[in-house]
């Protein structure tokens, strides 16, 4: 029997839509562009190498990080939320270039890794990853 | 025209946010022009977190142009906090960047 995704976050997205755990980590569709299953190679690809911008909800602490890729040093910050928006999906407004609104938590060197640096709550980017929902790469 | 167009303007979009399910929707924040295979200037629309376009202003965030030129170190280009580099939209662009703008509103309906 086909077990059901378990729900993380109800109404996340909105009323009746709950963010699910099979919605966490890499989707489908980014592990198949990057031709890889492994977190760091399609962090690799997309991030360092395409210098796209990423944002991304970590269900373990309720916040919206954003990676702002194209500029370097690169800055690595919490969203500022706005919380008259009813939804957790929704109060994350803006995008990665309003990095200077939230909360800087890094300003990556231009010669060094963005997933070697990162640490979150004392976590590497690959298990914080997995316990995200990748909300855009951009 | 085609990319091997020796005067191209690039429209360079992002992808905006969407739920799972959603179709992708892309919205044009700056655009390149190029003329003889050179870039020369640069449209940045600038739109705020609702995609709200501003006219030119020169004291506050709204849309602007770059003008880029050859620099001796880096190429062809523009130095980054230009405050100088700001410039009112030419007139030969604006149609575009109205339908451009009209894109982008479409894109968030």
């Amino acid at each position: 029997m086909k077990q059901q995704p378990e729900i993380i976050i109800p109404d996340f997205f909105g009323m009746g839509q709950p963010l699910l755990s099979t919605q966490l980590g890499w989707t489908i569709e980014q592990k198949k562009e990057a031709k890889s299953s492994v977190s760091r190679k399609i962090f690799d690809y997309f991030v360092e190498r395409l210098q796209r911008n990423l944002i991304f909800y970590y269900v373990k602490d309720g916040n919206f990080y954003g990676i702002h890729s194209e500029n370097c040093p690169t800055p690595v910050f919490i969203f500022k939320k706005d919380k008259s928006e009813d939804s957790t999906f929704d109060q994350l407004v803006g995008d990665t270039h309003d990095y200077d609104e939230g909360e800087i938590l890094y300003m990556v060197p231009c010669d060094e890794k963005i997933w070697d640096v990162v640490k979150i709550d004392g976590k590497s980017l690959e298990e914080v990853l997995q316990d995200s929902y990748i909300v855009n790469i951009s | 025209m085609n990319s091997n167009s020796e005067s191209p303007i690039y429209l360079c979009a992002r992808k905006l946010k969407s739920k799972p399910g959603e179709p992708d929707r892309y919205e044009i924040a700056s655009i390149g022009i190029y003329k003889n295979h050179k870039i020369v200037g640069q449209i940045d629309l600038s739109p705020d977190k609702d995609g709200n376009v501003k006219p030119y202003s020169a004291t506050e965030k709204s849309m602007h142009y770059h003008n880029f030129s050859e620099i001796p170190s880096t190429g062809q280009g523009r130095k980054s906090g230009q405050k100088d580099n700001h410039h009112p939209i030419p007139d030969q662009f604006k149609k575009m960047v109205d339908k451009v703008i009209n894109f982008n509103k479409k894109q968030r309906e």
